[in-house]
């Protein structure tokens, strides 16, 4: 056992290629400790986009999970603010603070088979509050997209450690940000195990993302939830982000980006942003891209 | 002709949040219980929150693997109490579902053949 204190740090935190980046980055300076009591030191981080609790989540639950005691210091009191309006930090002993603008979706940690309650959470915290007025057809389209992103996680991630999520919604940029993260194997180990085909991070990526792939062996057919959700994020102009092991996948309106990070994020994340004052219409039709 | 039996799934799930692949298994099972008792399924969707493709997927999409030819589902498989825009998911989970039994050999090549890996 060792006692002497160990340091990592935190910096800002946007979702962005450089925030997931800099999660990775932590998540590997981590890796090396071992029953040791290790301060996270958030000094130099000026901002924390609330929706990266997630991700921020699955790096602490593996450090945790190696026994290591973390403690969190030197959080600037903005990001303490909005870090305890989500709830991340109640479970590091931090004090709860009332989320008076009610733009949170606060951070939850589920197990797999928690579908049900997932979908509750979500059912709740999606209406009132300070959350946009968005049309029926929109609210129900972001909330099938996060739910398919869960149940995906739920079935092939493997997570031991449970599927982290959070939303945070701001209000004067009219987007509604919400991640979900596992800690799972990574979409890139889950191809490779499932049907022994062996690519990059980012390949695993866009293998995923094409009409009719999916791990899923037998009699169930998969491979739809990520079409759909990717034909709702551009129709809305919304922008979504996948990031996977050392894959980075990003699609905006301004384009598409796929790329790799230098580090290995330990799971799976899917961020989705979507433009809460669009009132386009969100039918679904029956076949489309033909 | 067949008679008809009437499935509620807010019945056979136990609730109105239908979202796992393990709930659409259990509508599934349903279904081709009645179809081995010679019975014509009319699928209530009554009552339903949330729904998503993973569930129709298990729940529907299987129907497609071959084991049941298009005209018999036809004739032995309705839905009623849906809204349009289900109906839309439901026809993009079955066409998927008729492309994955069809191409899935052939999905698989093609990506065997671009694939490269330089990560441990």
């Amino acid at each position: 056992m060792n006692n002497e204190s160990k340091k990592v740090c935190v910096g800002e935190i946007h979702s962005s290629r450089s925030g997931f980046a800099s999660l990775a980055r932590l998540s590997s300076a981590l890796q090396g400790y071992f029953l040791d009591t290790v301060e996270v030191d958030f000094s130099a981080c000026t901002w924390f986009d609330a929706n990266m609790s997630a991700p921020l989540g699955v790096v602490l639950a593996h450090a945790v999970d190696n026994l290591n005691e973390l403690k969190l210091c030197g959080i600037n009191p903005r990001v303490e603010t909005i870090l305890a309006k989500n709830r991340f930090l109640v479970g590091f002993g931090f004090p709860e603070r009332n989320d008076t603008h009610g733009t949170t979706i606060p951070y939850r940690r589920f197990s797999a088979d928690d579908d049900r309650y997932f979908a509750a959470y979500l059912n709740q915290h999606l209406r009132g509050k300070g959350l946009p007025t968005m049309s029926v057809a929109l609210s129900e389209r972001f909330r099938n997209s996060v739910l398919e992103i869960f149940v995906n996680a739920a079935m092939h991630s493997d997570s031991k450690l449970g599927i982290f999520a959070c939303g945070q919604y701001f209000p004067q940029q009219h987007r509604l940000d919400f991640c979900v993260a596992d800690a799972g194997i990574g979409i890139r180990r889950k191809i490779h195990t499932e049907l022994g085909l062996k690519m990059n991070s980012d390949k695993a990526i866009e293998w995923a993302l094409q009409e009719g792939n999916t791990t899923k062996t037998g009699s169930v057919p998969g491979g739809l939830g990520l079409k759909l959700i990717r034909e709702f994020i551009a129709m809305n102009k919304g922008r979504i982000q996948i990031v996977s092991d050392r894959g980075y996948w990003e699609l905006r309106p301004e384009g598409e980006t796929l790329t790799r990070i230098d580090t290995a994020f330990p799971g799976t994340v899917i961020n989705i942003e979507i433009n809460t004052a669009d009132t386009g219409s969100y039918r679904l039709h029956a076949e489309s891209g033909h | 002709m067949a008679d008809h039996i009437t499935l509620k799934i807010f019945d056979i799930v136990g609730g109105p949040v239908w979202v796992s692949s393990d709930d659409g298994q259990k509508v599934f099972d349903k279904i081709v219980a009645a179809f081995r008792a010679d019975r014509a399924v009319d699928l209530s969707f009554a009552n339903r929150e949330n729904m998503i493709t993973a569930f129709l997927n298990a729940a529907i999409g299987q129907l497609y693997g071959g084991q049941y030819d298009e005209v018999f589902l036809k004739e032995h498989l309705t839905f009623r109490d849906i809204s349009d825009d289900d109906r839309a998911m439901l026809e993009r989970a079955i066409a998927n579902a008729r492309r994955y039994f069809a191409n899935r050999a052939a999905y698989d090549q093609a990506w065997r053949e671009v694939t490269d890996a330089d990560e441990e």
